[in-house]
């Protein structure tokens, strides 16, 4: 799991989050869940998302703690009108969103979650 | 003649009223009487019902077991000193068994039987994406390196999660639904079920066998709520029954004690031995044909000659011993002169090195090519060393022959007696730890074992090498030398002596099974169906249905290759069910075994060019090894098939007379042998024990046909 946070507003951890954001979504091969915000719950939920995610290497986990990592209307792209409540995404592998996870699922949803993302045809 | 009985005044009417015939055909379908089976579902698989345990009592599987499962009319391969459990699930047999009983069904239970599949099958497509789960790390891996592999893997992926999805969703739905069933609330099952599938994810990604298990609970469930409907099935019953039936079909069928199902008795526990050191009385006979063929035969002028005139031999022989229809077997026996003798290049190792260095880099690019050249680096020390171990322990031989004049004026026959009883008490006192162990080395069964397995390493390498890296293979099938390349050289001598096979198939069964012995084919067994023992039960099958049988307590002698066949058959009152189905195990000797060969060899002494036909008898050890289990669970079968072809095929000791003194009367040459492609071909290095000087020679002997009566002094050559 990456975990992305900034510095008190540092310019530079953004740009870096952005980068690895950006690099991790581009990967030819991978099912990627983008996660939001920060607290108990989302941790609990993060730690359960790298639990089905570690053994397999086609799946990657990007925490994202502080929104301002994302890019202008990025997060907007991610979680649209319908699923703006909830704090995970999984991208399939051509990068479109579309799966959505609220913070309270548990590893049986977030694994079948994955596996909708993994099989899902362009 | 039984059915048109029972239903000729029926028939007649029915004739002048076609109205009624659908009734009679349906009628005709479920007749009580005729004892014809009654139709079967075409989707009703009783053997899954039924799980074999090997328990040899020696080797891989002697303590764990070897766990087989039944298939409908399938042959497995066990050892012949093994017992076996019979476990039959009652529940699936019932469950299977309803398919064939047609009418009154409600639709629940047609509904239960359709969820039952729809479980079966998807619980079946477990095995298959371990595998491609498997297939998928291993090509990510290399995917790194090769970027170009990406869209490849998103299609594995994308399969992968497809599979794994349907298994989830499958699962889920069956057990939500027990669970509703069993009266909880909606959110209350899919908690509990949720809780009943979280051991499935593990940090490793899945445990496979709880899933399966999980798989195996709820089909047991569906089970248990289709037997509750179908009451018919406590009128079911089963009969199991076995024989023994004989390879080379002599004698009677044996009939097996399986305990609940019969009465027949059963003796007292026989072991059949690996290592006898014994020469079968047939090999002997045939060492004596041979001797006498030997005398109507000329030297041969060169190694070409010599490989010509054995070929020849061959083929003559099974063009005399049977009709015309064998004529095209004979012509591909000629036909394979032209590739075995292609082989014989490669017995040269300026040849092999010279090959070796010109694949050299294609190899050495690679880990597993270089783990190739290791192995063969490996196998040549030890082959070296075997070599010069060979002529020391030709040299303690010698000694050992003149201090106790074993050997003295005595014939080859003697002499390979006295080797073989040699080697019997070597082996008896290596077991009891006898440390007083002054023989040479060639007579302690275990050198010959190591040689065998430092050959076979390098076998195993080269075949994970076709396997894992099939690129390396098909790179170096490329590269000759002289025009000439090892591997297709090899390839074509197998297929050769396998289209010889090919021809010998086809033709009448007795002489099939008789040529099906000599070439290791399996045996031809009756097509008529035995029917069961005297003393047969029936039993309902709702009760224990588990039996065993033993072949160490069998009454009568079995040997390899014999078959033992276990049949089952299903009755509803008297009409027999049309769900039975057979599975023969054949008699294997797995482990460590050996043979006696008598041959015709061909010799050359050292410093010479000419080869002289000579009768041989060869000890030769052997490891068959034990069928594998796979990794979803399923066993090899075990079967002796030709087509699985052992280039490598054994390492021992071959004896036969030479002619190469004028001034000794006897002489026994003694020689240190390997054996490949199913032992057909046996090549040697020795010495003449009785020659004061030059005492080297090697030898070679190519015996595709070696049941007496087929090489007969009748057979002869041209010079």
């Amino acid at each position: 799991m990456r975990i992305l946070d900034v510095r008190d507003g540092n310019k530079d951890d953004i740009e870096k989050g952005q980068a690895i954001l950006l690099a991790e979504i581009a990967h030819p091969s991978k099912t990627v869940m983008i996660i939001r915000g920060d607290g108990p719950e989302i941790a609990q939920f993060a730690d359960a998302a790298a639990g089905r995610s570690d053994p397999f290497p086609w799946r990657e986990v990007v925490w994202v703690k502080n929104n301002s990592i994302f890019k202008d209307g990025q997060e907007k792209r991610l979680f649209p009108k319908g699923n703006d409540k909830s704090c995970a995404v999984i991208l399939d592998l051509d990068d479109t969103p579309l799966v959505w996870l609220s913070a309270d699922s548990n590893p049986l949803q977030i694994e079948k979650a994955f596996l909708k993302a993994g099989s899902n045809q362009p | 003649m039984k059915l048109m009985l029972c239903f000729r005044p029926v028939l007649r009417r029915l004739y002048k009223q076609k109205a009624l015939f659908i009734s009679f055909f349906l009628a005709l379908l479920t007749c009580p009487f005729t004892g014809i089976p009654l139709l079967a579902d075409e989707g009703a698989e009783p053997w899954m019902a039924v799980i074999y345990t090997e328990w040899p009592d020696s080797g891989d599987y002697a303590k764990e077991g070897r766990t087989i499962k039944a298939e409908r009319n399938a042959r497995f391969g066990i050892d012949i000193n093994s017992h076996v459990d019979v476990t039959i699930n009652g529940k699936t047999l019932g469950r299977e068994l309803s398919k064939t009983l047609h009418g009154g069904l409600s639709p629940k239970v047609k509904t239960l039987r359709e969820r039952v599949d729809q479980l079966k099958q998807t619980a079946d497509s477990i095995n298959e994406v371990m595998k491609s789960l498997k297939e998928l790390f291993s090509l990510w891996n290399k995917a790194e390196q090769n970027p170009e592999m990406w869209p490849i893997i998103r299609e594995k992926i994308r399969s992968f999660s497809n599979t794994m999805n349907t298994i989830f969703e499958t699962l889920e739905k069956e057990i939500t639904e027990r669970l509703k069933a069993q009266g909880l609330d909606e959110t209350a099952a899919q908690q509990e079920k949720d809780k009943i599938m979280f051991p499935v994810l593990t940090n490793e990604g899945y445990s496979w066998s709880v899933l399966t298990q999980l798989f195996q609970q709820e089909i047991s469930f569906l089970d248990d709520e289709l037997i509750k409907l179908l009451p018919e099935i406590e009128k079911l019953d089963i009969e199991i029954y076995a024989y023994l039936i004989r390879e080379s079909g002599n004698g009677a069928q044996v009939p097996i004690h399986l305990p609940l199902y019969n009465e027949v008795k059963e003796c007292l526990p026989t072991r059949v031995e690996k290592l006898t050191f014994h020469i079968p009385e047939e090999q002997m006979q045939l060492y004596e044909q041979h001797t006498e063929t030997v005398q109507t035969m000329t030297e041969a002028k060169n190694l070409a000659g010599a490989l010509r005139t054995q070929l020849e031999l061959n083929a003559r022989a099974l063009e005399k011993s049977i009709n015309d229809s064998f004529k095209p077997a004979v012509s591909a026996v000629n036909n394979a002169g032209d590739s075995i003798e292609n082989l014989t290049y490669w017995t040269v190792d300026d040849n092999i090195e010279a090959w070796i260095s010109a694949v050299g880099d294609d190899l050495k690019n690679s880990p597993q090519g270089q783990k190739l050249i290791n192995s063969y680096r490996n196998m040549k020390t030890s082959l070296i060393a075997t070599y010069n171990e060979a002529v020391i322990n030709i040299d303690l031989l010698k000694s050992y022959a003149k201090q106790q004049q074993t050997f003295a004026s005595t014939t080859p026959e003697s002499a390979m007696m006295i080797i073989l009883r040699e080697m019997r008490r070597t082996s008896y006192a290596i077991k009891a730890g006898d440390p007083t162990m002054l023989l040479p080395r060639a007579l302690h069964p275990a050198t010959w074992m190591e040689q065998f397995d430092t050959i076979q390493k390098f076998l195993d390498v080269v075949n994970e090498t076709e396997q894992q890296a099939p690129a390396i293979v098909s790179n170096i099938e490329h590269v000759t030398t002289e025009g000439r390349n090892p591997i297709t050289d090899a390839k074509n001598a197998v297929n050769a002596i396998r289209f010889v096979q090919n021809q010998l198939t086809g033709i009448e069964p007795e002489v099939r099974s008789w040529i099906g012995k000599v070439l290791g084919l399996p045996p031809v067994l009756a097509a008529v169906d035995l029917e069961p023992p005297a003393t047969q039960k029936r039993l309902t099958i709702t009760r224990d249905l588990n039996t065993s049988f033993d072949l160490k307590r069998i009454c009568g002698e079995r040997k390899e290759l014999d078959t033992v066949r276990v049949y089952y058959r299903f009755f509803k009152g008297s009409g027999q069910l049309n769900a039975g189905w057979f599975n023969d195990f054949q008699l294997r000797l797995f482990g460590w075994r050996d043979d006696i060969i008598a041959g015709i060899s061909f010799a050359n002494q050292s410093g010479t060019s000419t080869f002289k036909p000579i009768a041989s008898l060869s000890w030769i050890l052997n490891k068959n090894r034990w069928p594998k289990i796979q990794e979803d669970g399923k066993s090899d079968s075990g079967v002796g098939e030709w087509k699985a072809i052992e280039w490598f095929s054994g390492a021992g000791i071959t004896t036969m007379p030479l002619d190469f003194d004028q001034n000794q009367d006897a002489e026994i040459g003694f020689a240190f042998t390997l054996s490949f492609i199913n032992k057909k071909i046996l090549v040697g290095y020795g010495a003449n024990l009785q020659a004061e000087n030059d005492p080297g020679f090697w030898f070679f002997s190519i015996n595709l046909l070696d049941t007496p009566g087929m090489i007969s002094p009748s057979s002869k050559r041209n010079p």
